[in-house]
């Protein structure tokens, strides 16, 4: 039973709804601007003086990231049950952004006669030139076998050292037998296996 | 449209607005980034392992036959050279077997360090025998890759010949030297020694001749090859030290109411044999029993 509305002229009016489509794009459009200028004006400072100056034409250019290796092979021999031999190898960071380095990749060996690659442990530290590779760090910047999951360029493993722009780093790769290593693998040789070296912008 | 209707979708697209509002100030106020990241080329790389392996000198100059008079043998030395023909260090031992377990165990073995070039003529350390031959030294006890050590080995028969005439033996010495739990090389080296056979007279005839007491025994025998003559003993009295006429006559006066005679062939070594006993028939005269 519902009794007609009228307006103070004593007119029957229609009830209109609480928010109409032009009410509510107005209110849509009135938040907007609100929280634009909240953000806006909520960071940084304004300086009121400023000045302009012509600046001669440029060409801007990107930079880049590159490591190169000096790539050549590194051959590791005379290991025997309980002995580690390593060789230097270098890293050059060509690019003009410092890099968190990494190894990024190791490719496995395929196998060998004497199976000598699936007894072997490998490992990456980054040394200096001064030091090489003759005392090695306590705690290894990346080890493991062939046999375990090896680093990727989507896996990285970070060796926590920084190579500025321009700069050369000496790595150590080395390769170990443990005290158990089998007897069948006296007299052993790998094939060829790699690392990759990878950097992250710091 | 119902006024509830109405409410309701009014503030459906209120909801709807706000955070898409939200939405776009909130990623166009963040910040830009780019990480830059790069890979070298492949550093490539083998590895090699070496080998375990030891060679142990030809130790034959420890060939011997014992041949002595007294208790103990004159020394028998040699230098034996332990190499480490490998290429990783290595820790070492030295084993022996042998053949004959009796003669291992009267042979005594000293090993020791050769210093200044020589063995000498006396032996250094602690003996064992050709049963349990001592252990290596110190300072022999491991090698380097290519490392040769030289240790002197000296033998010595202890007893009497006569207690192990005729006896021989190989020993096997076996040099190990040993890296890690499983790496290992092996080298042998032999040796034989033998003692003395001091071999009896042989062919001994007896014949009698004569009656009562004018009966004697003439005793005849071969020397064994190597004899130089023979003993002859009545009872246990020396009468003939060392004679090289191969007869004996016994008769009353010379051997009296003894019942045998003994020859024993005697050696340049002043080895003597154990000997060969011939009965005799005293109660007339020196007959042959």
């Amino acid at each position: 039973m519902l009794r007609a509305l009228r307006n103070h002229h004593g007119e029957p009016s229609v009830r209109r709804p609480l928010f109409s489509p032009v009410n509510l794009a107005k209110a849509i459009g009135a938040l907007t601007v609100a929280i634009l200028a909240g953000v806006l004006l909520s960071g940084g400072t304004f300086a009121y003086m400023n000045s302009t100056v012509a600046l001669p034409s440029a060409t801007i250019k990107a930079g880049s990231a590159a490591l190169t290796t000096t790539g050549t092979p590194l051959v590791l021999t005379g290991l025997y049950p309980g002995q580690t031999q390593s060789a230097a190898f270098t890293i050059n960071n060509t690019g003009i952004v410092p890099l968190v380095l990494n190894v990024s990749g190791v490719a496995a060996p395929a196998a060998d006669a004497n199976s000598l690659s699936a007894a072997l442990t490998i490992r990456v530290d980054v040394t200096t030139a001064a030091a090489g590779c003759s005392i090695l760090p306590g705690t290894a910047g990346w080890q493991g076998t062939f046999a375990a999951t090896l680093p990727t360029a989507n896996a990285p493993v970070s060796l926590n050292s920084t190579l500025a722009a321009g700069a050369t780093a000496t790595l150590c790769l080395s390769a170990s037998l443990p005290p158990s290593a089998p007897s069948t693998v006296q007299g052993g040789t790998t094939k060829s296996f790699s690392v990759t070296i990878g950097g992250v912008q710091s | 449209m119902t006024r509830s209707r109405i409410l309701s979708s009014a503030r459906s697209r209120i909801g709807v607005a706000v955070g898409l509002v939200a939405f776009l100030v909130l990623v166009g106020s963040g910040t830009a980034q780019a990480t830059w990241t790069t890979l070298s080329s492949a550093q490539p790389a083998t590895a090699s392992a070496t080998t375990a392996s030891v060679l142990l000198s030809d130790i034959s100059a420890l060939n011997t036959t014992y041949n002595y008079t007294g208790t103990t043998s004159p020394l028998v030395i040699a230098p034996a050279t332990l190499q480490n023909t490998g290429g990783a260090p290595l820790t070492y031992t030295l084993t022996e077997t042998n053949t004959n377990a009796t003669l291992a165990a009267k042979i005594a073995v000293w090993i020791w360090l050769q210093v200044s070039g020589s063995c000498g003529t006396t032996t250094v350390g602690t003996a064992g025998t050709l049963a349990a031959i001592p252990a290596l030294p110190a300072g022999a006890t491991s090698g380097t890759a290519g490392q040769s050590t030289v240790v002197c080995i000296a033998t010595q028969l202890t007893g009497t010949i006569l207690a192990s005439s005729g006896s021989t033996l190989t020993a096997n010495f076996t040099l190990t030297g040993k890296v890690g739990a499983n790496w290992q090389g092996t080298d042998p080296s032999s040796i034989t020694q033998s003692v003395f056979q001091a071999a009896d007279v042989t062919n001994i005839t007896c014949s009698t001749s004569g009656h009562g007491s004018n009966t004697t025994a003439t005793v005849s025998w071969s020397l064994p090859a190597g004899a130089t003559g023979a003993s002859i003993y009545v009872g246990s009295t020396l009468v003939l030290p060392d004679t090289s006429t191969v007869s004996f006559t016994a008769t009353k006066a010379n051997v009296g109411s003894a019942t045998s005679i003994t020859i024993k062939a005697n050696y340049a070594s002043g080895v003597q044999s154990a000997g060969v006993v011939q009965a005799l028939d005293s109660a007339n005269g020196s007959g042959c029993g």
